[in-house]
């Protein structure tokens, strides 16, 4: 009868235990879904990603704009300068 | 009794692989199933196109500026732009350009825009993170010259919506 008794608290022993081992594996599972999730959502291709061959990043506009300037040895660079960063 | 408990622990197995086998599958799906968002360089791509068209090497495009009365369609035409889609019943682009002179800021001296008005609304609801997938906006602004060395402010926005081409809705 104890023997028997032994044998049954054994079993309940290793049961939680793959219990326990199934949930760690589902939480874990989870985890790794919910980072996908979080992955996916960030596909995007951004102009911040667009390089030159030798690496460097260009500003068209940036360009356009100083290459008027030196065209005519701006005097009002400044105040473009700034109407220009206030429209982005 | 052993046996018994070999046929449990083997189902059990299969379940744990069956449950390992769903999530990487729902990884993959969740992951691959989501589109790349390109409308960013694709509005980018546009906006570049329309300032090349108005103004080159610090000098503004006499033939399109001196236009006043230029529709939408002939600017895209001189650009060689085309809004239009097989894959799609309505425009899905819109644009708009205004050339101010510096003396004039309050009026343009020169305004055309081309596409579908609808979408710009959206470009104020961007600001929304909820929200900002439904469009695409880019505004650029640049200084140029005119052959009598005018100064001028070129004002480009570009929307492109493409959502369900871009976004998983």
């Amino acid at each position: 009868m104890l023997r028997y008794k032994l044998g049954k608290k054994g079993q309940v022993g290793e049961t939680v235990s793959w219990v326990v081992a199934t949930i760690i594996i589902v939480a874990i599972l989870l985890i790794f879904i919910w980072i996908s999730v979080l992955m996916a959502k960030v596909k995007t291709v951004g102009i911040g990603d667009v390089q030159t061959d030798s690496g460097t990043k260009v500003d068209l506009f940036a360009q356009k704009t100083a290459m008027a300037n030196q065209l005519d040895n701006n005097q009002n660079k400044e105040m473009i300068d700034n109407i220009l960063k206030e429209n982005g | 009794m052993d046996k018994r408990g070999d046929k449990i622990l083997s189902v059990y197995w299969f379940a744990v692989i069956i449950i390992v086998a769903g999530g990487i599958f729902g990884m993959v799906y969740v992951y691959y199933g989501t589109p790349y968002d390109v409308r960013e360089i694709e509005a980018n791509v546009m906006t570049n196109q329309i300032a090349d068209c108005i103004s080159y090497a610090g000098r503004i495009n006499a033939n399109i500026i001196s236009n006043q009365q230029e529709s939408g369609t002939d600017f895209l035409k001189q650009c060689h732009l085309s809004f239009d889609s097989t894959d799609w019943t309505d425009e899905q682009y819109y644009t708009e350009i205004n050339v101010y002179n510096l003396n004039y800021l309050n009026n343009a001296t020169f305004s055309v825009n081309a596409g579908n008005n609808n979408w710009i609304s959206f470009c104020a609801l961007q600001q929304n993170s909820s929200q900002e997938r439904l469009t695409q906006c880019v505004k650029k602004s640049f200084y140029s010259l005119d052959n009598s060395n005018n100064q001028y402010i070129i004002k480009i926005l570009t929307v492109v919506r493409k959502s369900e081409k871009n976004v998983k809705i």
